[in-house]
């Protein structure tokens, strides 16, 4: 009778044309969804809706002609596809892709710049890439991409390797594409979780301020969606996803922004909330006795800059220290509510776990296919089973 | 089931086309393996290698390994 649900896609194993159309027909869709922001060129949307038509006509030729003789292999009159070969083209040609887009696209040696979005998708609009990394990093990457392409083009597996790793098995290809997704969701959900919000925000204060601008014109930059992700309580790490009751007064849906406040002693030190090894100058001490940096001798103050508390300066320890402990200088109604960046988060850890499960769950089917199958360990012939 | 069998057939072979006659060497040696261990000692080095500069690359960042010049504010 038909095949249960869950081994519904193997079809396409037997059939070539089916395997390549599947995955032509996958490109198309993610091509055409997507989507710049408002702030793209249409040529780039465009772009890519073209491309995914072409990809779509791809896809159904090469299910019509299934039976290509590229595909068949002489010696056995049967359909092979040499899985190490094709990993080596690919190499190489995305060797290819990653330098050329590094060398031409991205410098604008040949091409239009670079279009993309800031490293936390916040703006989304055409701007110049000053980072010299990001250039830099398809070159290389680029550059050994296709040095070690060429090198797999020359050089076939050893035995040893093919015979353990399965590398005749197509099963293997899908457990180690399952690793990339998972290790990039991985990584985003990281970053999303901990954040590297406020380190951004200070470089492109400094940057500003490099420029000899003023304080304020340096925070009217930051973007409020950018302060918005900085601020503690949207944090997953400091309880921020799925909040219940009200831990505190003064916590909840941001409705405002007071403005950025900097802390600075009576020397006109600059201090910073207390992130990480730097020198104390100011703290809020447990006992009397231990008081020699508490806020008032030390003479803290507290000055906004840009918000609705612009210009604005306390110098009351009590005011001070709310403000510097809660880094909440957001507004609120007391309410408790998500953010995008706890769904973001959540989200993609949830997705990387599942992959991580999906790379286990088809390593393992793949390097132990046989004693499933009920064949003895000990059989020492070169055996492949679902050789595609 | 009845199934009925039809001898012979007027197709005589799987579709040629152009690039497919350009690519056919690219996949006509499969399972074509080195013998042994073959460059295996080779690919240890080069992943011992690329994971000591992920390791210099990342503690850089990090402020682990501080250098001359390079100061991460």
């Amino acid at each position: 009778m038909g095949l249960p649900w869950y081994r519904v896609h193997t079809i396409v194993l037997n059939d070539l044309g089916c395997l390549l159309f599947v995955h032509i027909m996958h490109t198309a869709l993610v091509a055409v969804i997507f989507y710049p922001s408002d702030h793209s060129y249409e040529g780039v949307a465009g772009a890519h809706i073209l491309f995914s038509g072409l990809c779509f006509l791809a896809a159904i030729w090469h299910w019509v002609y299934w039976d290509l003789e590229i595909f068949c292999d002489n010696r056995i009159g049967k359909p092979s596809l040499d899985l190490p070969k094709i990993f080596e083209i690919h190499l190489f040609l995305s060797g290819v892709a990653c330098f050329g887009f590094g060398a031409f696209h991205v410098i604008g040696l040949y091409g239009l710049g670079i279009w993309v979005s800031d490293p936390y998708g916040l703006t989304g609009k055409v701007q110049p890439v000053n980072l010299v990394g990001i250039a830099s990093h398809h070159i290389a990457a680029g550059t050994l991409g296709i040095l070690v392409g060429l090198f797999h083009l020359s050089v076939r597996p050893p035995q040893r390797l093919y015979k353990g790793l399965r590398k005749g098995n197509i099963e293997i290809v899908l457990s180690i594409s399952i690793v990339v997704i998972f290790f990039a969701a991985f990584v985003v959900a990281e970053t999303m979780w901990c954040g590297y919000f406020q380190q951004e925000i200070y470089q492109r204060v400094s940057a500003v301020l490099a420029e000899n601008q003023s304080l304020l014109e340096a925070w009217c930059k930051i973007p409020e969606k950018l302060a918005f992700y900085d601020y503690i309580g949207n944090d997953p790490a400091k309880g921020g996803l799925f909040k219940m009751g009200s831990m505190d007064n003064g916590d909840g849906i941001a409705v405002g922004w007071l403005g950025h406040p900097i802390f600075r002693d009576k020397d006109e030190r600059e201090l910073f909330v207390h992130q990480g090894d730097k020198i104390v100058r100011a703290d809020t001490p447990s006992k009397r006795a231990e008081s020699n940096y508490s806020v008032k001798p030390v003479g803290v103050t507290a000055e906004f800059y840009y918000g609705e508390l612009n210009g604005v300066s306390y110098s009351d320890p009590a005011i001070v220290k709310k403000y510097a402990r809660h880094r909440a200088t957001l507004k609120s109604d007391g309410v408790f509510r998500n953010s995008l960046r706890d769904w973001f988060t959540f989200g993609h850890a949830s997705f990387a776990l599942l992959f991580f499960f999906g790379h286990i769950w088809h390593g393992a089917r793949t390097l132990f296919k046989d004693i499933f199958a009920g064949i003895d360990p000990n059989l020492d012939a070169q055996v492949e089973f679902g050789a595609f | 089931m009845a199934t009925q069998t039809v001898e012979g057939s007027s197709r005589s072979g799987p579709r040629r086309t152009v690039v497919g006659d350009f690519l056919k060497q690219l996949n006509s040696e499969h399972g074509k393996v080195a013998p042994g261990w073959g460059t295996t000692h080779l690919i240890g080095v080069a992943i011992a290698l690329f994971a000591i500069f992920l390791s210099i690359i990342l503690e850089i960042y990090n402020s682990s390994v501080l250098l001359d010049g390079i100061s991460m504010n």
